[in-house]
Formats: structure tokens, C-alpha cells, sequence
């Protein structure tokens, strides 16, 4: 199923006239559906513009975006907005979710707007956060709102899952908690993760795993046993 | 101090320049409005004043019913605390422009003018044109349609007494001009054409043609140059009338004695002349009776002599009648005779034929021989028969010869009575001609007679007419009044309190209206510094770790605010003092003629408004401060716990709660998680709907009077007022007048003040009422209670509590409400009043009746009798008319008007003129109202916004990263900012209604009960215009909504 992903040649760049920085340098790789992938690399290494353009959050200079089979890099605003609406899942780093809704009301949030949602009750019970359902985002841990914050993105019932270095504000238990539902979910699913981080630990967990390097692509690497996270350590 | 916290500071404003902005301008809005509307009333002043002073506007007016002469003109020259006096003649006349007829008031200008010293008072200001030189010439009123070369002219209309004071009545206008006596586009009432004065007048004093002159214009010098508007003055000019006035009694028993003198002269001479015509009259009355009555004797005689001579010739008749008979009887004996005669002649005549028959016979005989014995005895027989025959023949001629005689006799008889016949007639037609003659001389005598009768009573009754006048006049003269000094200090000139009161209003409203500005600054302030302390905290916990001090920590948002507050405060009272009294001056120029407006700039309100914004933003950054900084740099530095999310009542129902979408469940958590913000938005928009409904609610309010009025509390729309009282039932021509234009009644108003107990020793100024009949009342007013419109009873009915109370045989009456507001009286209370010259009246309230325009006290005449110990003069009759347009009423006045004994007629037309001038100086208000109110919602929403949105901004990001469309992310952020502005609108219309009560109350005055009415599309329009203010913030804010990057979603928080 290789190519339900494809980076074809990608330019990022920022700034105009001789001051010009890359942040992508004719990046091409590919991404098969229901893989879980690992985007790796040093800060300032482009994994984030990676991440945006293909959340359809940020537009590539030049170059091809494929995901199933639809072109991002020539879409414009509001074909993206809907892109993201309907195709994306995204778990950031510091959860985003809005203080002023309950956990329910956070995943509510996301389901109300797409085409075909996943139970908002039922996706928080499999992040097992049933108990914590009326909560306020401040009224929870760290791990508790990234497990709203993946149930929001989940409940969607994206193709793809964007998840920006979920476990960067967590302790290590807390992310091997977090790392184990997003492996799970992309078992159990079939949906396809994609996850960026500084941390070459979690490579081991990934189906495929890409490194990044000063806006290239220094490597792909298929890992054909994945670990699971116990089984991993940083 | 440190650069680099400078720097910081610049970056600050830089940075967020909206924020900064709408802080700046929420205290320039509360800085200029302070010291714009409070600089009004000043700025009118100074102007006013510096009008007044340059013009030398007289501070006194002296009138006089007979005149001023030139003594008492030097007298009050020589008067200490006077500084000039002008003499001038005045006079209201009807006269003819090209524009139409015109009511127009007349007054003179000095000789010479030129000179500063001279005594010229109240001087013009020509806007056009040149003073006027000679006595055709004239000055016209600026606010006429006259233009130079125009020529203006005195009617015949007007009164002789009028007339006979001008020396000219066509007049060339050669200047327009205004003037500081008639500063109001009101130009007073009269008592001449429709009682309303249209335009000023100025001729020069050669126009004029009278021995003394009406009037005279004072400038005092102990007031010279002083502030109109100020107590001291005030004080003077109350302490100076009375003087004038006692001066004025002085001068007139000069006039007096003057007057009376030349009266008394007058008189004699009168009753001389009197006398003179009576002896002379009653002496051609004796000739021409004397020669009636010579006449009469004469024709006695006449007559007399006439019926002598009358039987005369009635004798004269029978005796020649007699004769005549006699005669005839005569003739006819004489005529049978004569027959008699002619039968024996005939008898005679036979007898000779039959003797010569027979002497035939016998000479046949002889002849024939026949026996002569027959022939002797024949012979024999025939001498005997002619002897016989001799004898008749004899006899008979004697007799026919005697008849001769006896005809001849009678003829001559006969002549003489047909001379005395003829005799007779003659005598007859004399008799006749003298009869007639007689007659015409007794006719004659009768017409003379008559004549002399005519004569006799033309004379009787044109003395008696002269005697009658003489009567008057000593009558008049025993009558003579002292004449009377009428001293009318500037406050009578028409509109000049009105100014002072005009002036005065707009400070009652600015001070309400700016208090407020200031709390929603200081709040608006507040909200800001929060939240600009908040997104600092990093910082301040980072400077606080570097070792900065808390004092220099908190020196950047002092700074901040201290730039804001000068800045606002600085750049608002610039402002302020630039627009607002220009605005409203312009406003007023409407009203009141005068030179350009002065800007007054008074230290203390530039001070306050400038202070004002300064205290309300230093104030909130302490505040704002104070937590953040007390707390240590370690926990600073810590990103603050996020506010807890917070459910809120409504959650409890979870049948709506459940149907909501997340974005309205945001919005509503929203709304209360942050008070401040909350209440500062919610104050912020309902201020502005607040204000915009009282500035419209001021017009509704004012301009709902006259209707309430006159539209359905008074039918009578027009006073007449009477010369005199007593005149009025018999003065039919009155009756027919009013009579003829609808229904009316008479009444006695008097001027009174009243008072409630001890407490208000001043009285209020309210007008005594008292109907001739008391329950027609009820056809020509309304008397009914304001809430509930319950009818009140007149004549008045007395509470049965009171009634059995001491106070029993007090009177009742029915007050009016501003009345009974100003004395804090209800029905049963009891209220003191006092006619101007009567000791104070107790009466007890009995009812309180809605009404607006000036304040009154009905009761009934045996009530005002039993007080006052007098009969009510009834001497203002009142009206409904059968047509109530304005021009009807119009028509319906200068036909009244004209009626003898009528002293002048108002309408409700001038009464709505001076309220229609009063809402259009408002206008200005209303705008500049409508002004604020809007910059004022605008500032709030978008500062709400704008902290909403930098707040927000990560949420936001996060929504676009969840794939919200543009509206559905604006959607989010405006539906908060719109549901404060329906919540602000809902508060704001109930505030509203109260401001607009508290404005009402503060800028009313004491003669009118404005309304509290506000129409229900002045709620739509406050509304409407909020939601505008709400819904333009909210476009404005797109695209800054737009900009919001989702890039951002994925930074760390700080």
C-alpha cells in the first residue's frame, strides 16, 4: 500500500531575495496507509514544516503533496480548511484544548464539524478517560488532557493522525502511556499515524521511520519488527 | 532609568497598537467630553458678557406710562451710582415691509452715536450697511428678510395715540443690524396685531415727533463691566430696582403736580369755553324764541282780523241775498203784471176790433139803411163802447206805463244787487288770499318752532356732552393715578435668562454623562492592564529574578498608563475645548444673535477631565498590578494555572444545555469566566444605549409637552386678557367676539408663591386659578391624575379624613404636579400660598393634576373670597377655539385683539414656538450625545474584542487546525461580543429610562414639567444603533480574525 503518503520534491522556503532560508530542501518520501510512522530529527531539522504541510496548516514553496490521492500543494484556503476538517487528526504538543470546555465538550468539539465522527463518549472511553468525561482540561494531568486531546483527534475518524511530539510536555511514564494508545489506535484502526519527535527512542516503536536532517531527508527506514513502548526505553 | 525598559515600553505600544489605541481613546473621550461640555456653559458666558459689555447693554429700562421727560432724564443722570442714561422713544407698530405686514417693536437711536462717551446704550452691531442719518431712514433686523434700500411702513392700522409719536412713517432701510437688547430670535409680546413681536426697529430720534420720550436706558456704574451671570451682579441689579422704582415714585409726583397742573388748566379753560357756549347758545335761543313768539302774535292778529272780516262779508252775503230775493220776487210780481197788463191791452185791442166791427156793421147798416132806431141805438151802443173803450185804452196805458216805471225801478234794482254780488266774490277771494297767507305765516311759525326746538335740543345735548366731558375730566382728574415707573432690569429682555438657563442645562447634563465616561475608562483601563500584566508575567517574573525592583518592574506599566492618561487627557482637553462649545454655540446661533463665541478656557475643568483619565488608568494598573507583582520570581516564571473552567447555572438545565453547540457552550462559559471583562463591556454598551436613548428621549420628553398639553389636558388654546373686570358681562362686543371663534369662559389667574410648612421659606412662583364657574372647569381643562389618569374633582372635595380633622374649614384646591413635586405635597397636605400682595392662605390639597406647562392652584371664587376677603376680578377669558391650526389660531388672536377692551391675547403657538426653540438647541446636544455614545461602544467592543482575540489567539489556531472555516472561527469570537451587546442593550434601555428621568430632572426648569416620555422608536433607534456599533467592531475584526495563523497552534504557550 506504499504511496498513500507522497512528498514529491518539497521547497520550503522562507523569506525573499538573496536571504533565503530552507526549511524543506526537495524532501520526498512516502507513507503507506495504517503505518505508524515516526518523523525523527534535531530541532530545526524541517520534521514540523513536514507535519504542517501535511496537516494542511502551512503550504510548500514548491513541489507535491500527495495524500490519497489528493494534491495539498494545490489546494487553496478553504480546500485545505476542509482537508483538515474531514482528513486530519491532530495531537499537539501541548494538548490545545479549549479551558473552557469540558473533555467531552473538547472531542464534542471535533465531532460535531466532520462527516462521519466516531462516538465522543466512546472515543474517550477507549482512552480510558470515561471517568474524567465532565471534567474541565484544568481540572486534569498532563497525560489525562493529551489522552482528550488524542480522543478529540481520534473521534474525528480521520485518514490520518498528526501527532506533534505528544509526549514533549510529559514525564516518561506519561508518554509511554500516551506513545502505547497511539500505537494501539493505529493497530486497532487501521488509521494512519504520523509522529514527529526530537527523541530517536521512539523510533523503535515505528513501522517506518524517517530521518530529517537540515530540511532533508537523510533516511528512510522500515522497522520490521516495531517494538512495543515497555519495551523501549530513553 | 534604565534604556532598556524604554525601550520595552515603546515596543509595548508598538507592538499591540489597538490596545493602546483604544485605551487612549476611551479617556479622550471621557477628558473632551468633561471639559468640552463643562467649558460650554463658560464659554456662552464669557461671550455673552463680553457682548454685553461691549455694547454697553443697559442694565435698566425705565418706562413710564406718561412718558419720561427730560427732568427726570437729568435726574437720574445726577443719580451716584449712575453712569449713563439714554433717552429714547419706543413704540410696538404694525407696519408694512415688503415681506408683508409685520408686528414690529420701534425704538430710537441717540443723535450722535459716534462718540464712545456718548450716552448711547445697548448699541447695534451692523452686519450691513450704515447707521441711520436722517428721519426717513432705518435700521432692520438681522433676523428679517429686509434688505438694504428696502422701505418699511407704519400702517394706518395703529392706535392715533401711536401715530401721532412719529414724525415719519416710511422709512429706507439702509443697515441691518443686531442687537444685544434682543439677543433671543424671540422678540417679546405686545398687545398690538397677533401679540407676538416678529422684528426689531431702529429710527433715529428725528423721526420722531413728542414731547417727552417713553423711555430710559440705564448703565449703572457700580455694575460696570461686571459678569451678568455673576451674584455680585445679581445682587446689585435686585438691591438697584428697588431703588428705581422708589426713585421713580419721586419723580413721579413732579410729574404729578405737572401733569395735574396742566389738567387743572386745562379744566378751566374747558368750563370757561363751557360757559361761554352755554350763554351763548341759551341767548340765540332766547332771540329765536322771541321772534317765534312776535311771529305768533302777529298771526294771532292776523287770523283775528281775518274772521272779522269773514262774518263781514257773510253779513255782506245774506243782505245782498235779501236783495237779490227781493228783486227777483219783485220781477216776478212785476213780470205776472206785466202779464195782466199785456191781457187787458189784449182785452182792450178786442174790443176796439169789436167796435170797429160793429161801427162797420152800422155803417153797412146805414148804408144799407137799416133802421135808423137800430141805427141810433146801435149808434148809441157803439158811442157808449167807444166811450168805454177810451176809458180801458186810458186805463191801460196808465198801467203799461206804470209797469214801465215799476221795470225801469227794478232793472236798477236789479243793477245794484249784481253789483253787491260782484262786490262779494271780490271780498271772498280776498278773504281767501289772506287766509292763505295766513296759514303759510302759521306753518312758517311751526317749522320755526320745530327749528327752534331742534336748535334748542342740539344745544341742550351738545352742552350736556361738553358738560359730561368736563365731569371726566374732573373726574379723571380727582382719579389721576401717580404715574407709574416700570423698571425692567436686563432679565425682561426677551430670551436673556433663557440663555443663562441654556447654558446652565448643558452643564447639569455633562456632568452625569462624563462621571460615567470615566468609570467605563477606568474599567476599560483596568481590563487591559490585566491582561497586559498577565501576558507579562514571564517577564515581570524574569526582571523579577534578574534582580529589577518591584518599583522598577511596575514603572513600565505606571509608564504606560501615565502615558496613556497625560496623553488622553492632554489631547482629550484639546479637543474638548476645540469641538464641544464650538458645536454647541453653533447650535444655539439658532436661537441668540450675538458676536462670535469666546472660547472660555477655565482652569478647573480642563484639570479634572485631564486628571480625571489619569486617575482612572494609574488607578487600574495599581490595581491590575498589585497581585502579579506581590508573587515570588519562581512562580512567575510558571505559565499561570489556566482559570478553571466553570459551569455555570445554566448547565443545570440540561435539556437546553445538552441541545447546545460547543460554541455557544464556550460563549456562555465565556461571558462569566471573566467578570471584569463582563461588567466592562456590559457598562460600556449599555452606556452607549443609555445615552443615546436620553439624547433622544430629551427631544420625545420635550417635545411630548405641548401635545400632552395642549393636545389633550387644555382645550382652552387661547388667553384673552381684559382691561378691565366689571366690563366683561356687559361688553357684548367681547362676548360676540369670543363668541364667534368658539367657546369660552372667564377666569381669574393671579401670580402667587406657595409654600409647605416651614421648610421652603422662598415659595415657589405658581399662578392662582379660579374659574367665574367652577364646574365648566372640567369642559376647558383636564384635571386627572398623570399615573392612572384618574379625573380629579372641582370644584374641589375635601379627603373625608380631613374633613374630620381641625383643618375642616379650610378650603380645597387642586394643584398642578410640578407644584406639588417642588413642595413635596400630596393630596391632604396642607399648603400655605399668598397672592403678590396678601398675607399667606391656608388651603388643603385635595388632588394633584397632571400638567406641564407652568404651575397653578385652582380653587373655587367662594373659596378665593373667603381667603382674600375680594371678589375675583374675572378679567382673562379662555378659549377653545373652534379651529385649532396655529394659523387659525393665529387669525383667530389679531381679530381679538382688536376688540376695545381687550389688553392682549396669547395662544399656545408661541408657548410651542418657545419649546420647539428649546428641543432644536438640544438637538446639537443629542448629537454630540449620539457622538460619544457611539465612539463610547465602539471603544468597549473593540477592546473586548481585541484582548478576547490575542487572548484567544491559540485557541483560535487550534480551531483552524480542527478545520473550522473563516465565519466559523469569527462566529466564535463575535457571538461573545454579541451577546454582551444585547445583554448591554437590554441593560442599557432600563438604564436609560432612568438616565433619562435623571437628565430630565436635572435640566428642567421650575416653570415646566417636561415629559418623561420616550417614544418606542427612539428604543428602536438606541438599539438599532448599539447593535450597529456591535456589528461594524465585529467586521472590523475579521480580519485580524483572519490573520490568526495555525501555525501558532503548535508553539508552546509563552
Amino acid at each position: 500500500m506504499s504511496g498513500y503518503i507522497k512528498f514529491t520534491d518539497v521547497f520550503k522556503t522562507y523569506g525573499d531575495g538573496d536571504i533565503q532560508t530552507h526549511a524543506l530542501k526537495q524532501a520526498s518520501f512516502e507513507v503507506a496507509q495504517g503505518e505508524f510512522c515516526v518523523i525523527v530529527g534535531p530541532s530545526g531539522a524541517g520534521k514540523t514544516t513536514i507535519l504542517n504541510i501535511l496537516g494542511g496548516i502551512d503550504k510548500c514553496t514548491s513541489g507535491s503533496i500527495l495524500v490519497d490521492g489528493k494534491d495539498l500543494s494545490k489546494m487553496n484556503e478553504m480546500q485545505l480548511t476542509t482537508y483538515r476538517r474531514h482528513d486530519v487528526g491532530f495531537v499537539f504538543q501541548f494538548y490545545n484544548l479549549i479551558g473552557n470546555l469540558t473533555a467531552i465538550e473538547n472531542v464534542e468539539l471535533a465531532s460535531e464539524i466532520c462527516k462521519d465522527p466516531l462516538d465522543p463518549t466512546a472515543t474517550l472511553n477507549a482512552v480510558e478517560l470515561s471517568h474524567r468525561m465532565t471534567n474541565f482540561p484544568a481540572q486534569l494531568s498532563g497525560g489525562e488532557q493529551q489522552r482528550v486531546s488524542i480522543a478529540r483527534a481520534l473521534a474525528k475518524n480521520p485518514k490520518l493522525l498528526l501527532c506533534d511530539e505528544p509526549t514533549g510536555a510529559l514525564d516518561e511514564n506519561t508518554g509511554r502511556q500516551i506513545l502505547d494508545l497511539l500505537q494501539r489506535t493505529c493497530k486497532n484502526s487501521g488509521m494512519t499515524v504520523i509522529l514527529i519527535t526530537h527523541n530517536t527512542a521512539i523510533t523503535e516503536m515505528a513501522e517506518r521511520v524517517i530521518h530529517v536532517k537540515s530540511g532533508q531527508i537523510a533516511e528512510t527506514k522500515m522497522n520490521e519488527h516495531p517494538k512495543s513502548v515497555d519495551q523501549i526505553s530513553w | 532609568m534604565h534604556k532598556t525598559l524604554f525601550k520595552n515600553i515603546r515596543r509595548e505600544i508598538t507592538s499591540a497598537p489597538g490596545r493602546f489605541i483604544a485605551v487612549l481613546l476611551i479617556i479622550i473621550l471621557g477628558a473632551s467630553f468633561y471639559t468640552g461640555l463643562r467649558s460650554v456653559a463658560p464659554s456662552m458666558k464669557l461671550t455673552a458678557d463680553d457682548y454685553y459689555v461691549g455694547t454697553q447693554l443697559a442694565d435698566f429700562r425705565i418706562l413710564s406710562d406718561f412718558g419720561v421727560t427730560d427732568a427726570d432724564i437729568a435726574a437720574l443722570r445726577e443719580r451716584p451710582e449712575v453712569a449713563q442714561v439714554m433717552p429714547l422713544y419706543t413704540a410696538d407698530v404694525l407696519a408694512k415691509s415688503k415681506d408683508g405686514i409685520f408686528v414690529y417693536v420701534v425704538r430710537s437711536i441717540p443723535a450722535t452715536v459716534s462718540d464712545e462717551t456718548s450716552d448711547y446704550l445697548s448699541r447695534l452691531t451692523l452686519t450691513e450697511g450704515r447707521m441711520p442719518e436722517n428721519a426717513w431712514e432705518c435700521l432692520a433686523d438681522s433676523a428679517s428678510e429686509s434688505e438694504i434700500g428696502d422701505r418699511i411702513t407704519i400702517t394706518d392700522e395703529n392706535e392715533a395715540d401711536t401715530l401721532d409719536l412719529f414724525g415719519e412713517t416710511t422709512f429706507t432701510v439702509v443697515g441691518i443690524a443686531y442687537a444685544p437688547s434682543f439677543i433671543s430670535i424671540e422678540r417679546g409680546n405686545t398687545t398690538i396685531g397677533n401679540g407676538k413681536i416678529d422684528y426689531f426697529l431702529y429710527l433715529p430720534e428725528a423721526s420722531f415727533d413728542s414731547e417727552y420720550y417713553i423711555e430710559a436706558d440705564i448703565l449703572l456704574k457700580t455694575a460696570r463691566d461686571m459678569s451678568a451671570f455673576s451674584d455680585t451682579y445679581k445682587d446689585i441689579i435686585a438691591a438697584e430696582e428697588d431703588v428705581f422704582e422708589a426713585f421713580g415714585i419721586e419723580r413721579a409726583e413732579f410729574r404729578y403736580a405737572d401733569i395735574r397742573e396742566d389738567a387743572e388748566k386745562e379744566l378751566a379753560e374747558g368750563q370757561k369755553e363751557y360757559d361761554d357756549a352755554k350763554a351763548e347758545a341759551d341767548e340765540k335761543l332766547a332771540d329765536a324764541l322771541k321772534e317765534i313768539e312776535e311771529g305768533q302774535a302777529d298771526l294771532d292778529a292776523g287770523y283775528r282780523e281775518y274772521r272779522e272780516k269773514e262774518k263781514e262779508i257773510a253779513d255782506a252775503g245774506l243782505q245782498v241775498a235779501n236783495g237779490k230775493y227781493a228783486v227777483e220776487f219783485q220781477r216776478e210780481q212785476l213780470t205776472a203784471a206785466v202779464l195782466e197788463t199785456a191781457a187787458a191791452r189784449a182785452q182792450v185791442e178786442a174790443k176796439r176790433a169789436e167796435l170797429a166791427a160793429g161801427h162797420a156793421q152800422l155803417d153797412a147798416l146805414i148804408t144799407a139803411g137799416a133802421d135808423p132806431a137800430l141805427i141810433a141805438a146801435l149808434q148809441a151802443q157803439l158811442a157808449a163802447g167807444d166811450a168805454q173803450l177810451a176809458a180801458a185804452d186810458l186805463q191801460t196805458s196808465a198801467a203799461e206805463a206804470q209797469l214801465r216805471a215799476a221795470d225801469a225801478q227794478l232793472s236798477a234794482g236789479e243793477g245794484q244787487v249784481l253789483g253787491a254780488e260782484q262786490a262779494l266774490a271780490d271780498g271772498k277771494i280776498q278773504l281767501a288770499d289772506g287766509k292763505k297767507k295766513l296759514d303759510d305765516a302759521e306753518k312758517e311759525l311751526v317749522d320755526g318752532r320745530a327749528e327752534y326746538e331742534d336748535a334748542k335740543a342740539e344745544a341742550e345735548k351738545e352742552l350736556e356732552e361738553a358738560r359730561i366731558e368736563l365731569e371726566d375730566g374732573r373726574k379723571e382728574l380727582e382719579e389721576l393715578e401717580k404715574p407709574e415707573w416700570f423698571v425692567f432690569s436686563r432679565d425682561d429682555n426677551p430670551g436673556y435668562s433663557g440663555f443663562e438657563s441654556d447654558a446652565a442645562r448643558i452643564n447639569g447634563l455633562s456632568m452625569t454623562i462624563t462621571s460615567f465616561l470615566f468609570l467605563v475608562a477606568a474599567l476599560v483601563c483596568l481590563t487591559t492592564m490585566t491582561r497586559m500584566v498577565e501576558e507579562q508575567r514571564l517577564q515581570i517574573g524574569t526582571l523579577k529574578a534578574l534582580g529589577y525592583r518591584k518599583g522598577t518592574i511596575m514603572f513600565k506599566f505606571i509608564f504606560y498608563a501615565l502615558l496613556i492618561g497625560v496623553l488622553g487627557g492632554v489631547i482629550g482637553v484639546i479637543l474638548g475645548l476645540v469641538v464641544f462649545p464650538r458645536v454647541i454655540w453653533n447650535a444655539y446661533a439658532m436661537l441668540y444673535t450675538m458676536d462670535d463665541m469666546q472660547l472660555a478656557i477655565a482652569l478647573v475643568p480642563c484639570l479634572i477631565g485631564a486628571l480625571g483619565g489619569l486617575v482612572a488608568t494609574m488607578t487600574a494598573t495599581l490595581v491590575a498590578c498589585g497581585s502579579d507583582l506581590r508573587l515570588a520570581a519562581a512562580e512567575l516564571m510558571r505559565p499561570k494555572a489556566p482559570k478553571a473552567g466553570k459551569r455555570v447555572l445554566l448547565e443545570r438545565v440540561s435539556i437546553i444545555w445538552k441541545h447546545l453547540r460547543f460554541s455557544h457552550k464556550v460563549t456562555i462559559r465565556n461571558l462569566f469566566r471573566n467578570k471584569r471583562r463582563f461588567v466592562t463591556t456590559i457598562f460600556g454598551v449599555a452606556g452607549c444605549c443609555a445615552l443615546l436613548l436620553t439624547g433622544l428621549g430629551i427631544r420625545d420628553s420635550i417635545g411630548s409637552m405641548v401635545e400632552l398639553q395642549y393636545g389633550e389636558l387644555n382645550h382652552a388654546l387661547i388667553d384673552v386678557y381684559l382691561d378691565g373686570a366689571g366690563s366683561r358681562n356687559d361688553d357684548t362686543e367681547i362676548n360676540e367676539v369670543l363668541g364667534a371663534h368658539g367657546q369660552y369662559a372667564y377666569v381669574y389667574i393671579a401670580d402667587a408663591s406657595a409654600s409647605k410648612g416651614r421648610k421652603n421659606n422662598n415659595g415657589m412662583q405658581t399662578y392662582l386659578y379660579v374659574p367665574e364657574n367652577p364646574d365648566m372647569l372640567k369642559d376647558f381643562i383636564d384635571l386627572r391624575e398623570r399615573v392612572g389618569k384618574k379625573e380629579i374633582a372641582f370644584p374641589p372635595v375635601l379627603p373625608a379624613e380631613v374633613r374630620s380633622a381641625a383643618g375642616a374649614d379650610l378650603p380645597g384646591v387642586v394643584i398642578t404636579e410640578k407644584l406639588a413635586k417642588q413642595l413635596d405635597a400630596k393630596p391632604g397636605d396642607e399648603i400655605e400660598f399668598a397672592a403678590i400682595t396678601s398675607r399667606e392662605m391656608k388651603a388643603i390639597v385635595t388632588g394633584v393634576t397632571e400638567n406641564y406647562i407652568y404651575n397653578y392652584i385652582y380653587l373655587t371664587p367662594e373659596s378665593y373670597t373667603s381667603m382674600f376677603g375680594a371678589e375675583p376680578e374675572y378679567t382673562t377669558a379662555i378659549l377653545i377655539p373652534d379651529k385649532a391650526e396655529d394659523a387659525d389660531l393665529l387669525a383667530a388672536l389679531t381679530d381679538i385683539i382688536k376688540t376695545e377692551n381687550v389688553k392682549s391675547a396669547t395662544s399656545t403657538v408661541q408657548i410651542k414656538d418657545l419649546l420647539n426653540d428649546i428641543v432644536r438647541s438640544l438637538n446639537a446636544i443629542v448629537w454630540v450625545i449620539i457622538g460619544v455614545a457611539g465612539g463610547l461602544a465602539m471603544v468597549v467592543l473593540y477592546n473586548l474584542t481585541n484582548i478576547n482575540i490575542i487572548e484567544r489567539e491559540r485557541e483560535l489556531a487550534t480551531l483552524k487546525v480542527l478545520g473550522f472555516y473563516r465565519t466559523e472561527v469569527s462566529a466564535y469570537v463575535n457571538r461573545e461580543s454579541m451577546v454582551l451587546t444585547v445583554i448591554g442593550i437590554i441593560c442599557g434601555l432600563l438604564c436609560g429610562i432612568l438616565l433619562h428621568r435623571y437628565v430630565m430632572d436635572s435640566v428642567e426648569v421650575s416653570e415646566f414639567m417636561f415629559g418623561r416620555l420616550i417614544k418606542p422608536v427612539s428604543f428602536l433607534y438606541a438599539t438599532l444603533f448599539t447593535l450597529f456599533c456591535g456589528i461594524a467592531i465585529n467586521i472590523s475584526m475579521h480580519p485580524k480574525i483572519l490573520k490568526i495563523d495555525p501555525v501558532g497552534a503548535l508553539k508552546s504557550a509563552e
